[in-house]
């Protein structure tokens, strides 16, 4: 009796192990359909101007009182990255942008926008020592490209076209905007059907 | 049979280490958006910050791997209680500040998620069952059959407590889909 209990015991306890690992699995799988996350590249939303579409034009006047010119006629590239001080994958990108405006300097100019509180925008601005880059802090930036999640950059071309953009999370996306431009396509979504 | 038998509390140990040292490796390994996440918590200057988001992993991880071996109790459950407690209270003291929207840093299996009222219950629910797994000390002589059961039975309470997680963490997911956002 006691060993038909013990077998029983240990094979209920194998097949709730089974089935654990499978609610963990569907609830996972669930997250990302929600995420609606593509295999590789940055992610593209539906939402603000087109890839090929004129950019909307804004003047600003940046934290350090630079002028700065979104959407119109440029010398080069402008890569408009949104972030904000309280976003962790902004900050890891920091450095991955810095690295990336030594090496693209020939054609690409980046220009970070936030927007909200102006003390701790500034205070985030030196702590993270991003006097290279123009700041800007324009509420109706971020709605007019319709930027929902952070970080968000967007690649305009020297007519202010915009040429790729999505959700960057890691350094394989921010350069998969880049590979977008100079392929012609919108995103690697795109690539992948066409090829 | 005893309610504080001997091998309810080695599940619920078994099973606080698992989430302890699978919570502290995730954080170690992405400590840079630990980091941060920390700062956004806004409670501690961020001068301190990088010092005290390690010393943090490494608490988790060391309270996790003690919970995992049967030495010590009820030390290493006291201690996760006293963690929970901690980490639980700056969630809640952010929450009623209205930021909710901000990266908890929990790390663990279910990956990145804001805060929420719900993650507040699912840690008080975990903070409990620790607290009894401290109380519940009554001796009896453990079989084999036990310490399978031990085995077994604290990976299930984890996978339990990580599929709570990861649905806790669709949830703000689930309502910006359904408002179109």
């Amino acid at each position: 009796m006691i060993e038909a209990l013990s077998i029983a015991v240990v094979i209920l306890s194998v097949v709730v192990v089974g089935l654990v690992a499978a609610v963990f699995a569907l609830s996972r799988q669930v997250g990302i359909l929600y995420e609606r996350v593509a295999p590789v590249g940055a992610l593209i939303m539906d939402a603000g101007p087109k890839v090929g579409e004129q950019a909307p034009a804004f003047d600003l006047i940046a934290l350090d009182g630079r002028r700065v010119e979104i959407g119109r006629q440029a010398t080069a590239s402008t890569l408009l990255f949104f972030l904000s001080p309280t976003c962790p994958v902004c900050k890891k990108l920091l450095p991955i942008l810095k690295s990336t405006a030594r090496s693209e300097a020939g054609w690409l100019r980046i220009v970070l926008a936030s927007d909200g509180e102006r003390a701790a925008q500034e205070k985030f601005y030196k702590q993270a020592k991003l006097e290279e880059f123009p700041y800007l802090l324009s509420t109706e930036l971020g709605l007019a490209f319709k930027v929902s999640r952070l970080p968000h950059a967007v690649l305009l071309d020297e007519a202010g076209r915009v040429k790729a953009k999505g959700l960057v999370n890691s350094r394989e996306q921010l350069e998969s905007l880049f590979t977008a431009k100079e392929l012609g396509v919108s995103s690697v979504q795109e690539y992948l059907k066409s090829a | 049979m005893n309610l504080f038998d001997p091998a309810l509390a080695a599940v619920i140990c078994v099973a606080a280490g698992a989430i302890f040292v699978t919570g502290a490796v995730s954080k170690w390994r992405e400590r840079e958006l630990f980091a941060a996440a920390m700062e956004n918590y806004d409670l501690i200057p961020s001068v301190v910050v990088p010092s005290a988001s390690v010393l943090l992993i490494a608490t988790e991880l060391a309270i996790g791997v003690l919970l995992l071996l049967p030495v010590l109790r009820p030390w290493p459950q006291l201690a996760g209680v006293g963690l929970l407690l901690l980490v639980t209270a700056a969630v809640a003291v952010n929450l009623l500040r209205g930021r909710a929207s901000i990266s908890c840093g929990c790390g663990g299996a279910s990956g990145d998620q804001t805060l929420s009222w719900a993650l507040v219950a699912r840690n008080l629910g975990f903070t409990g069952l620790l607290a009894f797994a401290t109380v519940a000390t009554a001796a009896r002589p453990l079989v084999w059959l036990d310490y399978l059961f031990i085995c077994i039975g604290g990976l299930l309470v984890a996978g339990l407590y990580a599929a709570a997680s990861q649905l806790i963490a669709n949830q703000p997911r689930l309502t910006a889909l359904r408002d179109g956002t």
